[in-house]
């Protein structure tokens, strides 16, 4: 798990879950509230340098984000340029009129902050998605938060499931196809006899979900209130640093926007 | 804790794994998406309600939807947006168990599932008005793209009951819903607990 | 929403612990204490009620002590299940059911604590490894009970690691459980039950879903734990020679669930052989034989519970009969002699043709350059370990996995047909699949629809199609289910009814991946002697199983496959008594030939595979085992 000491702190995939998680979304529901280009712009910037330098992600990840990014932006500005309301922004300069539709310069104005907003909103949940792994989260959650174990442990179970349901997926669809279940080709088609596995594939593993619930309680699953936790997720004062260095970080975006406008 | 089995929370975790598998891709084309072409986005946000609804509505126990999504939620934090996912996953299931909680769990009748999905879909759209400035877009465009999200929440609640009901006629989950019609969840509880 | 009840149990602290087990009475208290158990399970009902099930168990008594391994007999559907269910309360806490009785475990009222609270005592390792792995790591599954019992991260810790070592799996502790072979699996879930520190074991039909190699593996943990003399081991099984030399005390049930007899393994076994097997109960192959012998005339006592016992037994005869030579099996059956008369061809085109096949899934080669030729008639049964490519091979065959083309090379034909590109309708007539689990088979709502749904397909005239449904659901038994829906059958009802689907289009060939996997001995046999009837009418059975007697029994042919390759192919006699082979391809010699190729004298005896081989019997000695 987390290794203490000054190696760690640079590493945000150390720090509690649920500060990297939870911590931000004071900042996020400000940044939803902007109407402005320049703060989702700027808390963009930011927190994109923060995964970069603490994230400790992978170079193609990293990438990914960097090229897609822009690119999100770019697309989205124009999507969402395209459906303001011509009425609003028809004191601006009409940049291109193709038929009935026109694009105007405040429209895209207000597509860009729609984009940028989305973009800052987007890289928090990264910041916090790519260094922390459901299966810590669910910890944090038991040792911290006080979430019933039993419900823990039963959503880290679930996990074993999803290659089941792959193998399962693959016999089913073969089971079909060579009884016949709507056969043929064309789209319509297809989505029944996709339909057709769901049934069987929950039915299965629902089945199965419950004998794995006997060995569990076999194995005194439930039995008391608390268990042993072999894995600690520590709460340690740096992560009230990272907590609270999260909305000071949050506050200097707003007011560096503030300041460049 | 003790009166909830774990046969109950198991077939919860079931259905919810079944539903982080179909959010999985989701997770991955929704934000894409909903940025060039929201008009396509709209109609995808309902796949967030088939689980718990499909849940509810099979089991008939209090918390299943909550469950269900939480569990949904940690599988498919295997995705970009990671653990995030719990908490979008954990929105749906709560809006929905809240439409039971109001009505003390003694109605379970399909018009519940409609109305939480459509006041559930109101709340969603609110939220997007401020995130998206959707204040700023075209009347047709707003009506049109209000419609697709409430209709795609009432698309995959009809799909959950249906669903539902397909796995009931399997005797898939018997015994462990509360008796059709029982009033009283909390006795129901009792006599499991032993 | 879930939580906030007040919890009145506390984590056990030391001092509590010793005071309980310092307690004078409990040093000579069984382990397991059942008393007049009667349980009849809840039936749910479409309104949310539920009906009572039939009695089973009826009244039973039985205790477990300390040092003794007790294994429990008796025809399916007569409770043993239910009794190990409710050891530790599964029954009636989690399975809903009507209990009358009394259940002890280590002392304590069973009926009055609720289950997990009793896994500090009983320890329970169920049929399917699969369903018993709730975490992602070898150790963190050893854990996952002590952990759950409280006790202290250093002792969770020391009992993982002592668990680990007995089953051998210490040093893969950072695997993915999903990555041990099955009997891996189960090593590790007898690990689980080892590290909860219960005293008594509860193994229901442990060894059910496993290849040989791993049910050797599981017994020999088995033995281990017993030698140890300190646990008690409740065994429900019905792989006999398996269990037989583990097992001190048998306890047998009819088919009411009431206890018909009990004893010791031999007195009970041996002693009463005439009497369990007019119950349906399964016996040792080595006791089977014996008790034919003796109908023939050869005065075999003691009767022998093992095949080192049996072959003592025949090098202790003067002189043995002749075994049968009329091996009917290998006499191809009407249909072809018919074929191979009117064309008076020495060889029949073969209905089954694979050339140079060779699949891969990933990066891994599932079946390297197998070739196979079918002939019309055979009854062929693949065998091998979990992962020899077996499932692989058949789904190919049968057209259930349609592989890309990068995936695959060499090509497959059946009755004429390329199973990857045929129209489904046609598909059915050429050959029918019944897969391990028969629940993936089932594509409707209704017996009699499941049966119809291939012939509707195939555009069959209505009055046919109910003709063909109604002569299928007769002759297995299905004619008072054809309403319900398939998931509501019984394990054997829903094995029958599989099969009927797979054969009701008349296909020319019918392959079956594992047939008998997870299915008692009685519905295991009752299956294969449906499929040797289909056989005689001249249907081409290919079989997958990893079942050596039941394959030495009905195969006209074996063919042994590991790592992807064929690594035998030929006669049973030739191949099941080939033992290099065998053990290469992690299986082992079916009991009887294991007990005859032993033999030091007779040798026209050495090769006797079979227990159609024994002398004919006389009438009275023929009904036993048969």
């Amino acid at each position: 798990m987390s290794t203490p000491g000054a190696a760690g702190v640079t590493d945000l995939r150390t720090y509690n879950p649920l500060v990297k998680v939870l911590g931000p979304i004071p900042v996020m529901v400000y940044v939803v509230l902007t109407r402005d280009v320049l703060t989702p712009a700027v808390v963009a910037l930011v927190v994109f340098a923060a995964i970069a330098l603490l994230g400790r992600v992978r170079p193609r990840v990293l990438a990914a984000i960097a090229l897609g990014a822009p690119v999100l932006c770019l697309v989205m500005t124009f999507s969402f340029g395209m459906l303001t309301d011509p009425a609003l922004v028809d004191d601006t300069t009409l940049l291109a009129a193709v038929g009935p539709v026109e694009l105007w310069s405040g429209a895209l104005e207000t597509g860009l902050a729609t984009a940028l907003r989305t973009v800052a909103l987007m890289l928090i949940v990264l910041l916090g998605g790519l260094t922390t792994t459901g299966a810590d989260l669910v910890r944090a959650m038991t040792q911290q938060l006080r979430v019933p174990y039993r419900i823990g442990y039963a959503a880290l179970a679930a996990l074993r499931f999803v290659p089941r349901f792959g193998h399962e997926l693959e016999v089913i669809r073969g089971a079909h196809r060579v009884r016949g279940v709507a056969p043929g080709r064309g789209p319509a088609v297809a989505v029944r006899r996709q339909a057709g596995y769901v049934v069987p594939l929950l039915a299965g593993g629902i089945r199965h979900a419950e004998r794995v619930s006997l060995a569990m309680d076999a194995r005194g699953f439930g039995a008391y209130p608390q268990r042993t936790d072999r894995l600690r997720i520590p709460f340690r004062v740096r992560d009230v640093v990272l907590l609270v260095s999260f909305w000071a970080g949050g506050a200097a975006c707003v007011a560096v926007a503030a300041t460049l406008a | 804790m003790k009166s909830v089995t774990t046969r109950y929370l198991m077939t919860c975790a079931a259905i919810g794994a079944a539903m982080g598998v179909l959010l999985i891709p989701a997770n991955f084309v929704s934000a894409p998406l909903a940025a060039a072409a929201p008009m396509a986005y709209a109609p995808m946000v309902g796949l967030w309600l088939i689980g718990p609804v499909l849940a509810l509505a099979l089991i008939r126990r209090p918390g299943a939807a909550v469950l269900t999504t939480f569990v949904a939620g940690v599988v498919s934090s295997a995705s970009p947006v990671g653990a995030w996912s719990i908490v979008t996953c954990l929105m749906a299931g709560v809006a929905l168990e809240l439409a039971f909680v109001v009505t003390l769990y003694r109605v379970w009748r399909p018009w519940l599932y409609y109305a939480a999905a459509v006041v559930f879909g109101g709340l969603y759209v609110a939220s997007g008005w401020a995130a998206f400035n959707m204040g700023s877009m075209m009347t047709g465009v707003l009506v049109t793209f209000v419609a697709l999200m409430i209709g795609s929440f009432v698309a995959a609640t009809w799909l959950g009951l249906f669903l539902a009901q397909r796995l009931a006629k399997a005797g898939v989950a018997r015994g462990l819903a509360a008796p059709r019609g029982s009033a009283e969840p909390a006795q129901v509880a009792h006599t499991d607990a032993r | 929403m879930l939580a906030g009840e007040r919890e009145d149990v506390r984590p056990p602290d030391g001092l509590a612990r010793k005071v309980r087990f310092a307690y004078p009475d409990l040093v000579t208290l069984p382990l397991l204490d059942v008393q007049d158990l009667r349980v009849r399970h809840h039936l749910p009902l479409d309104d949310g009620g539920h009906r009572l099930a039939a009695p089973a168990p009826d009244g039973v008594d039985l205790a477990v002590e300390p040092g003794e391994v007790v294994l429990l007999l008796g025809p399916s559907g007569c409770g043993k299940s239910t009794l190990a269910l409710a050891t530790n309360g599964l029954v009636p806490h989690v399975v809903a059911a009507d209990l009358r009785g009394t259940v002890r475990a280590a002392g304590q009222d069973v009926a009055a604590t609720r289950p997990p609270l009793l896994a500090a005592d009983v320890a329970m390792v169920f049929q399917d490894p699969d369903a018993q792995v709730v975490t992602g790591s070898v150790l963190d599954e050893v854990c996952f009970a002590p952990e759950n019992l409280c006790l202290p991260a250093g002792e969770v810790l020391a009992r993982a690691e002592a668990a680990l070592r007995q089953v051998g799996l210490w040093e893969r502790r950072g695997d993915d459980p999903d990555d041990l072979s099955g009997g891996g699996r189960q090593r590790l879930a007898l690990a689980c039950a080892l590290a909860t520190g219960a005293r008594l074991l509860v193994l229901d039909e442990p060894t059910a879903n496993l290849d040989p190699d791993g049910v050797e593996q599981v017994y020999a943990v088995l033995r281990t734990v017993a030698a140890a003399g300190d646990r008690g081991v409740l065994l429900v099984e019905h792989d006999l020679d398996a269990a037989v030399d583990v097992a001190d005390r048998v306890v047998v049930l009819d088919a009411a669930g009431r206890v018909a007899t009990a004893g010791s393994v031999r007195e009970v076994l041996a002693g009463r052989a005439d009497l369990l097997a007019e119950l349906g109960v399964w016996l040792p192959t080595a006791t089977i034989a014996a008790l034919r012998l003796r109908g023939a005339g050869v005065a075999i006592d003691p009767l022998p519970l093992t095949a080192a016992e049996l072959t003592a037994a025949l090098d202790a005869q003067p002189a043995l009969p002749e075994p049968a030579v009329v091996r009917a099996a290998h006499v191809p059956p009407s249909g072809a002699s018919e074929v191979m008369a009117s064309t008076a061809a020495p060889v029949t085109a073969p209905v089954v043709s694979v050339t140079g096949l060779t699949f891969r899934r990933g990066a891994s080669t599932v079946l390297d350059d197998v070739s196979l030729d079918v002939a019309r008639g055979d009854l062929l049964a693949l065998v091998g370990s979990n992962g020899a490519g077996k499932t692989t091979l058949a789904q190919l065959v049968a057209g259930v996995l349609r592989p890309r083309r990068r995936a695959v090379s060499g090509a497959v034909r059946v009755a004429g047909l390329d199973p990857w590109r045929a129209d489904p309708a046609d598909l059915t007539a050429a050959v029918g699949f019944v897969f391990q689990n028969p629940e993936h088979q089932f594509v409707t709502g209704r017996v009699d629809d499941e049966l119809a749904h291939g012939l509707r397909l195939r555009g069959v005239p209505d009055g046919e199609i109910a003709a063909r449904v109604e002569d299928v659901l007769e002759r297995f038994g299905l004619a008072d289910l054809r309403d319900r829906h398939p998931f509501w059958l019984s394990g054997g009802q829903k094995r029958r009814l599989s099969v009927g689907t797979a054969i009701v289009c008349r296909p020319k060939v019918l392959v079956l991946d594992e047939p008998t996997y997870g299915q008692d001995r009685e519905r295991a046999v009752e299956l294969l002697d449906l499929l040797t009837a289909l056989h005689e009418d001249g249907t081409t059975v290919v079989v997958v199983s990893h079942d050596m007697q039941l394959v030495a029994e009905h195969a006209t042919r074996v063919v042994a496959l590991a790592g992807g390759r064929v690594l035998a192919d030929g006669r049973p006699d030739a191949v099941l008594g080939d033992e290099a082979v065998l053990r290469a391809a992690g299986l082992r010699t079916p009991p009887l030939a294991r007990a005859t190729r032993a033999l030091t004298s007779h040798p026209d005896w050495r090769s006797v595979t079979r227990l159609a081989d024994l002398p004919v019997a006389a009438p009275h000695g023929a009904a036993v085992g048969a």
